[in-house]
């Protein structure tokens, strides 16, 4: 048996040298004690009662205690507990050295803060065993303790690069007049880190935006997205650009900066309260509800497009739906979190309960706080926790809105220039590499009564120029456009005869003056082809069906006027705006 | 004179001298010793008939004797303890005679392996 | 949840996808389509044990329509229970996969 001990000794892995205590007040016993404690490698610190072991503890801070129960001059327990005290966050195994059988003092071990016992007498293979697994136990407290801190330290940091973002946030998409007296909202102000964004502008017309939007995902990717919207529609709105414009601007930046998989679901709403009617777009979120005050009635308005930044611009749609709205009538969005807000029981709020509560509703001025209530009574947690977003607008009289206009008075119609005329001409080389539109559609677009008829101008300037390029200047006929093999044909034809193009070109002449509360846009556009003869045209009236001549009716219907000049190679349109359109 | 192996265990014992080798005439002497005290002491609590005295003394030298290997000592050690607990000390004297005996014998054979 | 997917015969792959459909599914799903022997000619995402799909599932489906090819990707959504159907359709995304 000893040589077997002895292979043991020889054959064991390497003992970390540990700092062990042991406090015993028989001399014999703790005599042996320390002789094989020091013979496993370790080094040894001795007491004889509860004060001195207490005193070496503080002194040497050691790894591990072995201590008598029983001891003269603060027994044992005393002297663990006030070990225990000291060691504070770290982790001291305390093993007690004991005779004790009886449960109740094994039990007064523990709870004086003993991890292990060791029995007289002493035996030393067990005893190698304990501090071996309590050195391990040590190493393990250790390694955690420090993963705890690293991680603390990390959150800290994360927690403040959060709040320095969200002050950036907070510059740039701000709430804008979302405290309007015809809105009511709900909007946690964290709420940009879990995607959610509500934007709200009076126009300059007098009207009003609101935007709702829904980012995926949580945290800092989530709330990115939240500052090139923004800025987007703030900029515009200001600027008196129409919805659509202004989601298919926003459209066109998120799908180009944010990764695929990452979108925004949002709506938009465009308040007339002069007409007494709204533009409403869905994309994503859940229905929007109108509640009609005289009839108490709620109506839903369904997402009827996918959320911003899935598909490029040609594929992204800008419909809207147009609703009359009384006054008292309100509008109600929300992104999907009030929906699966979760009581306890992880059941959701759901739909149904939101339209009963709605219904359920007397007084409709109370609907909105009555449906937040309801929303903190199901999950149980108070307003402080809430993310969940909400806006709800109302519909009142023009009178109550106040002025749109700038605080220092000046219309915004005010700026931009009002009084001009241009002449852009475009020669062959320009023609073949150059689409003009865009640039000649920003210029205009410098005319703030303009802005909310981008679109019409933009079509205006695309037929009139295609028409002159094409017929004018590329000298191709239409009626090849009669027939769908005849497209294909045309337009092979137009890329050729564009890449042979060595004299011609098309002007265009501009002008912009003033009218008491409004503008007149003159457009003339001219080109070096032969022309043709008009006037049996109008006669005969333009073909509306067809592939071909689509463009001048549909012309005819956005202008005051449109009208051949010269030999036919010149069209002129007249276009008038005001200040309350 | 007893066989050595009735009043301690001859294997541990051995085990426990390879493991103090040269401080082991100091464990037997510091154990001789102290257990001289404790065994006087043993005297005067029962004297007193202090039931919590002898309790905690016997349980000391029950202890330090298992330690040497006297488990003969020990276990008469224990009876005095529990006699203690129990609050009855009929039978004490006799018990306390017994192992001042135990304890001579122990002693001598201790003594003379060194 | 646990995602499954076979290749049949025909050259379509199925992806099937048990329980909930979120961000934890992520890197099983993008392994389920892009470890494949060979370009599948059309993908079907099996909703049948699908008992729940957040936004981020909305995402990982737009990732696979990216990875198969964009507008010229084949992808058909099936056996939607109402509530998969229910989010499906308030996104729109019949307007860029097929869903039975």
């Amino acid at each position: 048996m000893d040589n077997q001990v002895q292979a043991v000794e020889t054959q064991g892995e390497p003992i970390e040298s540990l700092r062990i205590l042991i406090a015993d007040d028989n001399d014999s016993d703790r005599l042996i004690l320390q002789t094989i404690v020091r013979k496993e490698g370790h080094v040894v610190y001795t007491a004889k009662d509860g004060q001195e072991a207490i005193d070496i503890f503080k002194e040497q801070s050691p790894d591990i205690v072995l201590l008598d129960a029983l001891m003269p001059n603060v027994d044992g327990f005393e002297a663990a507990r006030t070990i225990k005290q000291l060691a504070g966050d770290n982790l001291v195994p305390i093993i007690f050295l004991t005779s004790l059988r009886d449960a109740t003092s094994l039990a007064d071990c523990l709870a004086a803060g003993g991890l292990d016992f060791l029995s007289k007498p002493y035996n030393r293979i067990i005893l190698q065993a304990k501090i071996k697994a309590f050195a391990s136990m040590r190493r393990l407290h250790e390694t955690v303790q420090a993963q705890r801190d690293e991680i603390s330290l990390h959150h800290d940091r994360l927690v403040h690069e959060q709040e320095v973002a969200k002050q950036v946030f907070d510059n740039i998409a701000h709430p804008g007049c979302i405290d309007a007296p015809n809105i009511k909202y709900l909007l946690s102000p964290m709420a940009v880190f879990n995607g959610d964004l509500v934007l709200a502008s009076r126009k300059p017309s007098g009207g009003m935006f609101v935007f709702l939007g829904d980012f995926t995902g949580h945290g800092l990717p989530a709330a990115i997205g939240a500052m090139p919207v923004s800025e987007i529609f703030y900029g515009m709105a200001q600027k008196g650009f129409s919805l659509q414009d202004i989601l298919r601007e926003i459209n066109k930046k998120l799908k180009r900066i944010l990764p695929v998989g990452v979108f925004c679901c949002a709506s938009m709403v465009d308040v007339s309260f002069r007409k007494h009617s709204a533009e409403v777009w869905v994309g994503g979120i859940p229905d929007v509800l109108v509640y009609r005050k005289q009839t108490r009635q709620l109506e839903n308005l369904k997402s009827r497009h996918l959320p911003l930044g899935v598909v490029d611009s040609d594929r992204f749609n800008t419909d809207t739906t147009l609703i009359q709205l009384e006054k008292g009538d309100r509008v109600m969005l929300w992104s999907d979190g009030i929906i699966e807000a979760c009581n306890p029981q992880q059941e959701m709020f759901g739909e149904e309960r939101v339209m009963e509560v709605l219904r359920n509703t007397e007084d409709a001025d109370a609907m909105f706080d009555n449906l937040v209530a309801a929303v903190e009574r199901h999950t149980g947690r108070g307003e402080q926790d809430d993310d969940y977003t909400m806006v709800e607008v109302t519909m009142v009289g023009e009178e109550e809105m106040g002025n749109a206009l700038g605080a220092d008075g000046k219309s915004y119609m005010a700026g931009g220039p009002k009084d001009w005329s241009m002449t852009y001409e475009l020669r062959p080389l320009t023609l073949k590499e150059f689409n003009p539109l865009p640039l000649i559609t920003h210029l205009l677009m410098e005319v703030p009564g303009l802005r909310p008829h981008s679109g019409k101008i933009y079509t205006i300037l695309s037929e009139l120029y295609s028409n002159a390029l094409e017929h004018g200047v590329l000298n191709l006929h239409s009626d090849l456009k009669a027939s769908a093999d005849g497209f294909a044909r045309y337009y092979a034809e137009r890329t050729q005869k564009l890449n042979e193009l060595y004299e011609g070109c098309v002007r265009f002449h501009i002008d912009h003056h003033p009218v008491k509360d409004g503008g007149v846009l003159t457009i003339v556009v001219e080109d070096t082809g032969p022309g043709f003869d008009f006037k049996s045209k109008e006669e005969n009236r333009h073909k509306t069906e067809g592939y071909s001549g689509r463009g001048i009716p549909l012309i005819n219907t956005m202008c005051r006027s449109v009208r051949y000049l010269g030999k036919g190679n010149q069209v002129e349109v007249i276009f008038d705006w005001h200040v309350d359109v | 004179m007893s066989n050595p192996a009735d009043h301690l265990d001859i294997g541990a014992l051995q085990d426990l001298k390879e493991i103090m080798e040269n401080e082991f005439e100091t464990l037997v002497n510091t154990f001789i010793s102290d257990s001289q005290n404790k065994v006087d002491e043993l005297d005067a609590v029962l004297q007193q008939q202090d039931c919590d005295a002898l309790r905690k003394v016997a349980h000391s030298l029950k202890g330090s004797s298992s330690n040497v290997c006297a488990f003969r000592l020990s276990e008469l050690a224990r009876q005095l303890e529990m006699m203690g607990k129990e609050e009855t000390l009929e039978g004490a004297d006799q018990v306390l005679s017994a192992l001042r005996v135990e304890f001579r014998a122990v002693s001598d054979i201790l003594s003379t392996n060194l | 949840m646990a995602i499954w997917s076979t290749e049949a015969s025909s050259g379509e792959l199925t992806i099937k996808i048990q329980g909930r459909f979120d961000f934890s599914a992520h890197q099983e799903f993008r392994d389920a389509y892009e470890k494949v022997s060979e370009d599948p000619k059309g993908y079907i995402v099996d909703m049948k044990e699908t008992t729940y799909l957040d936004s981020s599932a909305l995402g990982m489906l737009l990732l696979l329509r990216d990875h198969a090819g964009g507008d010229n990707s084949s992808i058909e959504i099936v056996n939607c229970n109402p509530d998969v159907k229910k989010i499906l359709t308030i996104s729109n995304f019949e307007q860029l996969f097929t869903i039975r």
